[in-house]
């Protein structure tokens, strides 16, 4: 069979095959499925005998973007359903999580610690403050709790805002893991130090149970929310500084996976972080509420990432 | 074996562009459409803004996964620029690679000068791997290929009407190779682009040193497209893989079956 003959004989299957993927394509609908597969080996076939022969470069580019096109849709990814959402959040990123959480305590020890520290150093001596935040914005913060939280007109907005800001700065930190961890780092010690400037300068203008009352709820999920976030980033990081017996890049692949999910998992709680924040946490509730209420979110969200999804099987995928 | 063109740095700017005016452009159209519920009542203001806010969140975080995720690898401004992610492997990009890789574009943008990302990082980390992986890319285990939608011709130029040449008026020895075959066929079909006192002037200078490779003493000076066409027949013909599957080997074929 010579070249004529050959575009003779196949162009039929080729046009038929390239009108399937345009309406797979165009108008989502997946036709004709077996005829479809049919197809796709016929033209993949097609391909590799224009490639052993050498019959013209144009025809082989042609072929290949159909195969190409034709393996997008023949693989592509199954649909997800919602109820793998919630699936997700109440087995498999607290399963995760535990399976890595190392790297979530080193990032709690780079967050946690800087914050303590210099809630206490700040407590003890305030003008320490004005070193980390410019006077202004203490003052500001003086005022804001200068009385008790109640009311709080504009709650819905302040969620948004705690989502944007807040789940922002848990994606940074971890996506800036890939700097060698180094990135991630900074983003926690820098939180870390400047939330506990704001609370040790407010324990020691006196605002304590203003303060303490405003931010023991949403603090449960949102500090922790952050450290996790960090702890992945970490896991970016640290295959990247220590692959172990894969490539570098080929151990980034297989932890960024993991990684990732852990991630979306803080953001998640972050998102509830932004809920409780903004609607419990200014309301008019006495201060011991609060503090019950509060106590009891560091439990749950203790119990949810440490006993989560424990029974669960591993079920493959 | 699927080959892919990796897409350039160019198209991939310019989509960048094109999608940073559909973010800004939906985040315009929903604030005209809640200005317009805020008519109603003040009472909505709180609640849209907060709407607000959340969807400038979904822009910067969701926009690019999603995107990828659910439009096999296209954004709008990547489907514009007709360029596609794809994994390494080749094939269509999970919702983890898109979310991943667009996570990264954190990393990639740096260092930021204020606000304002550089993709210094991004751009430099493209220069130094052979598929143009931003970090973002690398972490993800993907790639930006070029979308071509090549067309072909169906047949070959119009030579039925050549004779292939006869044994004793070439050279066996000597065989065009596909390559060369391959441009004959090209400028056959160009040359209609071409007026024909130029295509002629091509024609010679494609014709006259195969003649003599292949030792033909007729007339290619007269008619060098006559001889380019015959070169095809005679050449375009089963190739060696085919000999060794049909056992038929055409008498002017040569070797010593």
């Amino acid at each position: 069979m010579n070249k004529q003959q050959f575009l003779a004989s196949r162009s039929k299957d080729w046009e038929q095959f390239r009108e399937l993927l345009r309406r797979r394509e165009s108008e989502l609908k997946i036709a004709k499925p077996s005829e479809f597969s049919r197809l796709l080996r016929a033209v993949s076939h097609d391909l590799a005998v224009i490639r052993s022969r050498d019959w013209g470069r144009d025809l082989e580019t042609y072929l290949n973007d159909l195969v190409t096109r034709g393996h997008n849709e023949f693989y592509s990814a199954p649909a997800r359903r919602w109820g793998m959402l919630l699936s997700f959040l109440l087995y498999d990123f607290p399963r995760n999580f535990r399976r890595h959480q190392s790297y979530f305590w080193i990032a709690s020890l780079a967050f946690f610690g800087p914050f303590i520290l210099s809630a206490i150093l700040v407590a003890l001596q305030p003008e320490l403050a004005s070193r980390v935040l410019p006077g202004a914005a203490l003052e500001q913060f003086d005022e804001m709790y200068s009385e008790s939280h109640s009311g709080g007109e504009l709650r819905a907005s302040m969620a948004g805002f705690y989502v944007y800001n807040n789940v922002g700065i848990a994606f940074r930190c971890f996506a800036l893991g890939i700097l060698f961890g180094l990135g991630t780092l900074t983003v926690l010690l820098f939180n870390g130090i400047y939330l506990g400037t704001v609370t040790g300068y407010l324990v020691a203008q006196g605002h304590s149970e203003n303060f303490f009352s405003f931010v023991v709820s949403h603090g449960s999920f949102e500090l922790v929310a952050i450290a996790v976030a960090g702890g992945a980033g970490l896991m970016l990081g640290h295959s990247l500084v220590h692959p172990g017996p894969y490539k570098r890049w080929d151990a980034l692949k297989l932890q960024s996976r993991e990684a990732i999910h852990i991630a979306l998992g803080a953001g998640a709680m972050l998102g509830v972080a932004a809920l409780i924040e903004a609607f419990w946490s200014p309301s008019a509730a006495p201060p011991l509420a609060k503090y019950i209420v509060g106590g009891i979110l560091w439990i749950v969200v203790f119990a949810y990432l440490g006993l989560a999804g424990r029974g669960r099987s591993v079920v493959p995928r | 074996m699927l080959t892919f063109r990796i897409a350039g740095v160019g198209s991939r700017l310019a989509a960048y562009l094109i999608d940073l005016c559909v973010r800004i452009g939906i985040y315009l159209g929903v604030i005209y459409i809640l200005n317009f519920f805020l008519s109603l009542g003040p009472f909505l203001e709180d609640l849209g803004s907060g709407i607000i806010l959340l969807l400038l969140f979904l822009l910067e975080w969701g926009y690019g996964g999603a995107f990828e995720a659910w439009w096999g690898g296209q954004t709008p401004g990547k489907k514009a620029m007709r360029i596609r992610v794809v994994r390494t492997d080749g094939c269509p990009v999970t919702l983890a690679d898109a979310m991943l890789r667009n996570f990264l574009r954190a990393a990639d943008a740096q260092p930021a000068i204020l606000v304002f990302p550089t993709y210094a990082l991004g751009l430099v980390t493209t220069f130094f791997n052979r598929r143009s992986q931003r970090v973002g890319d690398l972490v993800a285990g993907t790639m930006v290929v070029q979308e071509k939608r090549p067309r072909i011709r169906k047949t070959l130029p119009k030579f039925l009407e050549y004779l292939p040449f006869e044994k004793d008026e070439v050279r066996q020895s000597y065989r065009p190779g596909p390559r060369t075959l391959e441009v004959i066929e090209g400028f056959c079909w160009r040359r209609e682009e071409l007026s024909p006192a130029r295509a002629e002037e091509i024609a010679k200078i494609l014709a006259v040193p195969l003649a003599e490779r292949l030792g033909y003493e007729g007339a290619v000076e007269q008619d060098p497209l006559g001889f380019l066409m015959r070169t095809l027949v005679t050449y375009y013909g089963p190739g060696e893989e085919d000999q060794s599957v049909s056992k038929v080997r055409p008498t002017w074929a040569g070797g010593d079956s």
